[in-house]
């Protein structure tokens, strides 16, 4: 009787509840749980582009110098990065670790029924607008990925394997079309409608579906919501501008550390990459006269916030102080680049011609004149390079176009794809490794 | 249990006889006061008087008496029938004599049955101490103590009997006068690998003893906590004589006692274009000999003050006992900006209410203040950034401004030591109470409260001079975090001797202890200026949290020790622990041990014969370990989401851990066969151990794939192995009136193994190490340098073999490799470098270790040299892997001047080539060093006042010394300092040199008086 109190007193005695976590099945029970949920996946996709969305398809490419010290970011810029490459590892944890969020929100949500959930459908839709993005990520760098559609609720049956990237590919488009037309036309910070159509563009553009690139254009085009700014510094220097279709938010609380990358250690940055040094030829590459150079690459009489940028330091990012510059994932200069690349290739040259004008016009370029089909897609090609530089999409144009090994001179053609991680392969014997590494 | 010993207090009413006597001294005659004489075999006795005399009620069945007194050796005698006894002392105690305090009680060295060490306070009364565990370090076999860094206040590892764990602390578990208490490191502040040691809150000046409970017959007592070891301090009490006050002072220098030897500006610079070159850049500096030279090391090492100063008082009568002390203790670092101060006071009392009743308290209060440093295992530490700037780069430039590399994104080392503010301030009371009631001879019963309270406050600021403070215009942080520590524990004794043959005590028990953590934190940025540095004054407000966790243990202990004659020697324990971090299924654990003694010769009387002693004694049992979890995480069982980073300033729900409701203590089976002799009249005493500790369940993070979307989590799977020889030598070579030597000798061979992982997959830990079965714990994985490609021919050749076995563009190692660049071993034969030619290239694990001690008295002088060693152990040192890495801005060593040129084809040290495309720095055994050293840890030379002299000084004691720690250290080591280590929180990584700070040598005079 007494032993029996005592041990009922233990047990309470030894119930210990942790303060600042709720139990998992009691997480997304509810609209405030999904939405935090949600708000959890975009954490996700902010903290990716902090660095490595953002910065690795130009250090990987010909845009971006490596000048720190980080060792195993040289062999991004060497194309020839070991299994155990710390940053290879991060960036595929990061989207998995994206997936599984979104995954535990497109398996509870549908499941909650409360009137007052407006915005349930909405919610789906971004989990699954996230989910295309984080694994057209992945396919691109990797080839062929584990697909996972279900979240990770117990240590069991984690042993995935590689499924054709076709199939991923299914689940993307799949995930986009459904996500359309639930999502909002306009949203901060959040994914709306064209910011899934122009997803979905890049998308078809990858898998040579040059009618859907067009005709997904079109639609994002016909909405007249987005136009190019006047001053392309504006991009960098405003946030949210006219042109940006979907653009992640960063604050002084949540930053990121692009401008400390960029920055010189004299501004307080570390200066790990830059336009200018070995492996770029970013600087060349701008025409006389493109007014973007000096808007993207400091020509060292810049001054920002009382201090003096040094020359060749690149200045997309640059609230050094606060570190919360935005990251444009999408915005219209690309999209009407895309439509002028599809445009170019099912034959329509002259509307092709035009939106890369356009481009050009804003740039302080003249017109090009008519070219023959190929010149056409080598001078978006070279547009595209310019007007997007350091925003993440040179590599992956490059590996599209199949240019990747002439341009930056790769002589092994497995490098074009990155080793899976070591840990990640001996963890799991189901996952083969890429060839070459 | 109050039931339990209410009926005690009913049961037995025995006869009592007075017994009554007189004690003197042998040599003197004089009366001895504050003999203990004691009922052999039960906790009934007195103390003598100042007469020498003693009186008290035993049990009429009472006949044998124990006598006993701190430095004479204690006497057994058989009443026979009488009721007064006159006995003389003769000076000095024999080693079996000795007290040792055991868990819930104390027991002499006779009597044990387990594996101890004691270490005391008069082994390290000369030596400068910031914390008691620097005191374990080469002073007990199976102990190894790695000192990891010589910053003031930073963690240090105590592995007891090999490293036991590979993620759950390996820690042993401290119980100061009966309190077990918070240990590790409280700091919410990462300043590179070094953290902060809650130990440091203690002043080692309150010490009077520590054992060290090494084998499971001793530490299983503490059950689920036991199986790192347990490590008990004693603090000094009152004694019933005159009131001593003694004040004792010490004051020293310290210093490092090795620069690294590294490239003069010019050099460096000349390095620099040197390696563009090999790429075929432009030269950065157009006239490198124009460059000049800042030697880093000078700038942050400094030669930098210790000292301490302790008044303390001691005395009592019959009722009362009472000892109090006050010490102040300041440490600067010999690396700019670190300085550690610390003031403490204690007091410790005992009071007999009555012949049953006694209560008393130990009691301590400090303070410290730890203005601390960016440390190792980071860029921007102090002495990292000194190591890593170039020396072409100045300390200021022209305008004053600290000057910074370019092209580096080293930070200044100067400003890193002086502009940035890192105050920890820590506030801890420790405090056990106890009272004890004798309900009759036989039967005791105590209880005992304790209490830690910790309290850590730390403040940042990076002032706009700073790297980190420059861009958000100065940046401060302000953390709060209280962990209080509750125990309430009662036991009850039952002692009894029957026919002067057999006795037998028994002990239960019951506790409760909770620990209550509290954390706060705030930061912000933008601040008027770098004047107020309080973060009120910053007009961004980046950061506000609260947060907080609680664990907690229930317990039943019991122990029975039953010894038939002195000879045959049984102890068995049992405990039960029930902890929260648990799943719901798995809280509870029971912990047996049993153990044997047998004393095959037991021959004090006669003390010309060899062997004066000799006992063997065995024991196997079960301990556990449950120390997981973060300080903020204690329910790793549970699946959880947690809040994870906001977005669009709004709060984000995220999965956090995966639950398992399986999760339970690692568990440790322990068997020892231990040895305790004496010979040679006693002057020679020696203990051996050997220990097989088999422990499975290992609370391990589990690496789950990365494609779940989460890291880890926590398991119980895997098991590793610890094994092992232990020898304590004690020996008086000489003991003459006016000569005096001693000598203490300790050696331990241990050998880790993990058994089993989870999957059998091996996995990497830190820079370089590397867990996996059948390998110890600290085992470096890396590539195998074979030699340096001298010809492009060789390269070509190598090249041509792998196309035609791997495909038509595969190269044997990189496309960019070129004479001068490293050929690493292709130890799979595929013809070409992959991630499959790594393997285990050396541990870190000494094949033995230990410390021999030699005390020589002449007259009132004495010398006392101490020397600690380790042999067979792997250092991978990345200080080095830095300093020749030839492919960036780093600063590099004076050995790379024999780095590869055409001209100077070396065999040794590879090319100079900016990026370093061949990956020359990659992780081999290049950077892999013997770790092996013998250093003279200590040496002290005092001296004490002849009685005469004191006598006319109306003095009890006085004593000056000099002592000098770390003067020497022998050893193959090309760093600082072979005792380092970069990562001290995990049992993982373990010999890694990341730009470490060594150990200070030391030089200090010392004084103690005593009134």
């Amino acid at each position: 009787m007494v032993l029996s109190v005592l041990i009922e007193a233990c047990a309470t005695f030894l119930d210990k509840k942790p303060e600042s976590s709720v139990p998992s099945e009691e997480a997304i029970t509810n609209l405030t749980g999904a939405r935090a949920s949600i708000i959890g996946a975009y954490a996700n996709l902010a903290s990716g582009y902090s660095i490595s969305f953002t910065i690795f398809p130009d250090l990987l490419a010909d845009n971006l110098a490596h000048n720190g010290s980080i060792t195993d970011l040289d062999q991004f810029k060497s194309h020839n990065i070991l299994s155990n490459n710390g940053y290879v590892s991060s960036l595929w944890q990061s989207l998995y670790q994206g997936i599984n969020r979104v995954n535990y929100i497109l398996e509870k949500v549908p499941l909650l029924s409360d009137p007052a959930f407006t915005d349930q459908k909405r919610i789906i839709a971004e989990a699954k607008f996230i989910r295309a993005l984080l694994y057209f990520h992945l396919i691109r760098y990797w080839g062929d990925v584990p697909l996972i559609k279900a979240p990770t609720k117990t240590a069991e049956n984690l042993l995935v394997s590689r499924t054709p990237k076709e199939q991923v590919y299914t689940l993307v488009q799949t995930d986009l079309r459904e996500a359309t037309p639930d999502l909002p036309e306009a949203a901060i910070g959040r994914a709306t409608q064209s910011a899934a159509q122009a997803l979905s563009a890049r998308v078809a553009l990858e898998l040579q579906d040059y009618a859907a690139v067009a005709a997904l254009s079109e639609a994002i085009l016909q909405r007249r919501q987005f136009s190019l700014v006047s001053d392309y510094r504006m991009l960098f220097d405003t946030k949210n501008t006219i042109e940006s279709i979907f653009e992640l938010q960063y604050y002084p609380t949540s930053a990121n550390g692009l401008a400390f990358w960029f920055f010189p250690t004299a501004l307080g940055g570390r200066n790990e990459v830059g336009p200018r040094g070995a492996g770029s030829t970013l600087e060349s590459a701008y025409e006389p006269g493109d007014r973007r150079k000096i808007a993207s690459i400091s020509p060292g009489n810049l001054i920002l916030d009382g201090k003096t940028i040094p020359a060749g330091t690149g200045i997309k990012y640059s609230r050094i102080s606060s570190q919360d510059d935005n990251v444009q994932v999408i915005r219209y200069a690309e999209v009407m680049l895309i439509r002028a690349e599809a445009l170019a290739q099912i034959g329509n040259q002259t509307e092709s011609l035009e939106l890369l004008n356009q481009i050009r016009q804003r740039a302080g370029l003249g017109a090009l004149p008519i070219r023959d089909k190929k010149e056409l897609l080598m001078a978006i090609e070279q547009e595209k390079r310019v007007e997007l530089a350091m925003e993440g999409y040179r590599w992956f144009d490059l590996i599209r176009t199949g240019r990747a090994q002439d341009v930056l001179k790769i002589t092994d053609s497995k490098k074009l794809v990155l080793p899976i991680p070591q840990q990640e392969i001996l963890i799991n014997p189901n996952l083969v490794q890429n060839e070459g590494y | 249990m109050l039931i339990l010993s209410s009926m005690l207090t009913n049961g037995i009413q025995a006869q009592t006889r007075l017994i009554s006597g007189y004690v003197t001294a042998a040599e003197d005659g004089l009366p001895l006061n504050g003999v203990s004489v004691v009922v052999r075999g039960s906790l009934t006795g007195t103390i003598t008087d100042d007469q020498g005399r003693f009186n008290f009620q035993a049990e009429a069945t009472t006949d044998t008496l124990l006598f006993s007194l701190v430095g004479r050796q204690s006497k057994t005698v058989f009443l026979g029938g009488r009721s007064t006894i006159t006995l003389t002392m003769t000076l000095g105690t024999t080693w079996l004599d000795e007290a040792v305090i055991i868990g819930y009680g104390s027991q002499t060295k006779r009597e044990l049955t387990g594996a101890i060490s004691t270490i005391t306070a008069e082994q390290f009364k000369d030596v400068p101490l910031l914390s008691p565990d620097q005191a374990l370090q080469g002073r007990a076999a199976g102990v190894f103590v790695t000192q990891n860094s010589g910053m003031p206040a930073t963690s240090i590892n105590v592995r007891i009997r090999g490293t036991n764990s590979l993620n759950a602390s390996a820690e042993p578990l401290y119980i100061v006068d009966g309190m077990p208490i918070n240990t590790g490191n409280y700091s919410g502040f990462f300043l590179g690998g070094q953290s902060l040691n809650a130990l440091s809150d203690l002043n080692p000046e309150d010490i009077s003893s520590i054992q060290v409970l090494k084998d499971a017959a001793t530490s299983a007592i503490y059950g689920s906590r036991a199986s790192n070891g347990v490590v008990l301090i004693t603090t000094k009490r009152g004694k019933i004589g005159p009131t001593n006050i003694d004040f004792k002072a010490y004051e020293g220098l310290q210093n490092v006692s090795k620069l690294l030897d590294r490239l003069s500006g010019p050099e460096q610079e000349a390095l620099v274009n040197e390696q563009r070159g090999a790429i075929g850049l432009s030269p950065r500096y157009p006239d490198p000999l124009s460059a000049p030279t800042t030697n880093w090391q000078q700038e942050v090492f400094r030669t930098a003050p210790i000292r301490e100063y302790t008044l303390s008082t001691s005395g009592g009568n019959q009722q009362t006992q009472f000892m109090m002390s006050g010490t102040y203790f300041r440490q600067q670092g010999i690396v700019l900006g670190s300085d550690y101060q610390r003031g403490s006071v204690r007091l410790n009392l005992d009071h007999q209410f009555s012949q049953k009743l006694t209560f008393g308290t130990s009691l301590t209060l400090s303070r410290s203040l730890n203005n601390r440093i960016n440390g190792d295992n980071s860029i921007i530490g102090v002495l990292s950034a000194a190591l890593l700037l170039g020396s072409h780069i100045p300390v200021r430039n022209g305008d004053g401004s600290y000057a910074l590399d370019p092209f580096s994104n080293v930070s200044n080392p100067v400003a890193e030591g002086t502009e940035i503010t890192f105050n920890s301030r820590t506030s801890r009371i420790v405090g056990t109470t106890f009272a004890e009631y004798r309900f009759n001879p036989t039967f005791v019963w105590r209880t005992n409260v304790g209490v830690d309270n910790l309290i850590l406050k730390e403040d940042v600021f990076y002032p706009t001079t700073t790297f980190n403070g420059a861009r958000a215009n100065g940046s401060g942080r302000s953390d709060y975090r209280q962990d209080l520590n509750w125990l309430l524990e009662s036991t009850l004794t039952y002692s009894v001797a029957l026919r002067q043959r057999h006795t037998l005590t028994v002990l239960v028990g019951a506790g409760l202890q909770e620990s209550a953590l509290e954390v706060l934190s705030a930061a912000a940025t933008n601040f008027p200026g770098n004047s107020i540095t309080r973060l009120t004054a910053g007009s961004v407000k980046t950061g506000a949290s609260s947060d907080g966790s609680r664990w907690a243990l229930t317990s039943f202990f019991s122990r029975l020790h039953y010894s038939f004659k002195e000879k045959v020697l049984v102890t068995a324990t049992l405990r039960t622990d029930g902890s929260s971090r648990f799943g719901s299924d798995r809280r509870y654990g029971i912990f047996p041990v049993g153990s044997l003694g047998y004393v095959i010769v037991a021959n004090n009387r006669y003390s010309n014969s060899v062997l004066n002693f000799l006992k063997v004694r065995t024991s196997y049992g079960l301990t556990g370990n449950a120390n997981i979890g973060t300080l903020t995480n204690q329910t790793p069982a549970l699946g959880l989401f947690g809040v994870g980073a906001s977005y669009l300033q709004q709060t984000s729900l995220v999965p956090q851990q995966l639950a398992n409701p399986d999760l339970s203590w690692e568990k440790t089976q322990e068997l020892n066969f231990g040895v305790d002799m004496a010979l040679l009249n006693s002057r020679l005493s020696l203990s051996a151990n050997y220990f097989v500790r088999q422990t499975r369940d290992l609370l391990q993070q589990r690496q789950l794939p990365l494609t779940s979307g989460l890291l880890t989590i926590t398991e119980n799977i895997g098991a590793l192995q610890n094994r092992g020889v232990e020898l304590e030598v004690t020996s008086t070579n000489l003991q003459q009136s006016q000569w005096k030597w001693s000598t203490n000798f300790n050696i331990s061979f241990i050998r880790n193994k993990i058994t089993k992982l989870y999957g059998g997959t091996p996995f990497s830990a830190g820079s370089a190490n590397w867990i996996q079965e059948g390998q110890p714990i600290g085992s470096f994985y890396g590539y195998q340098v074979e030699r340096i490609f001298q010809t492009q021919a060789e390269i070509d050749a190598l090249n041509q073999v792998n196309r035609s076995m791997n495909g038509s563009t595969a190269v044997y190692q990189s496309e960019a490799t070129r004479p001068g660049d490293i050929k690493f071993k292709d130890l799979n034969g595929d013809g070409r470098i992959t991630s499959a030619d790594q393997t285990v290239i050396g541990s870190a694990q000494p094949s033995f270790y230990g410390g021999l001690t030699n005390n020589i008295t002449y007259r009132g002088i004495d010398l006392s040299v101490f020397f600690q060693f380790t042999y067979g152990n792997k250092i991978y040192n990345i200080t080095r892997s830095s300093g020749e890495n030839m492919s960036g801005q780093n600063g590099q060593l004076t050995t790379v001047r024999d780095r590869w040129t055409s001209e100077n084809p070396s065999t040794s040290m590879p090319r100079a080539v900016q990026g370093d495309p061949n990956n020359n720095r990659r992780t081999s055994d290049r950077f892999l060093e013997d770790g092996s050293f013998l250093r003279l840890k200590n040496l002290s030379i005092g001296y004490t006042l002849q009685s005469n002299l004191m006598k006319k000084a109306r003095l009890r004691t006085l004593r000056i010394y000099i002592t000098a720690q770390n003067l020497l250290a022998f050893t193959h080591y090309s760093g600082y300092d072979p005792e380092v280590n970069t990562q001290t929180d995990q049992s993982l990584v373990a010999g890694t040199d990341y730009l470490g700070v060594p150990q200070a040598r030391t030089l200090l005079l010392g004084m103690h008086v005593g009134f």
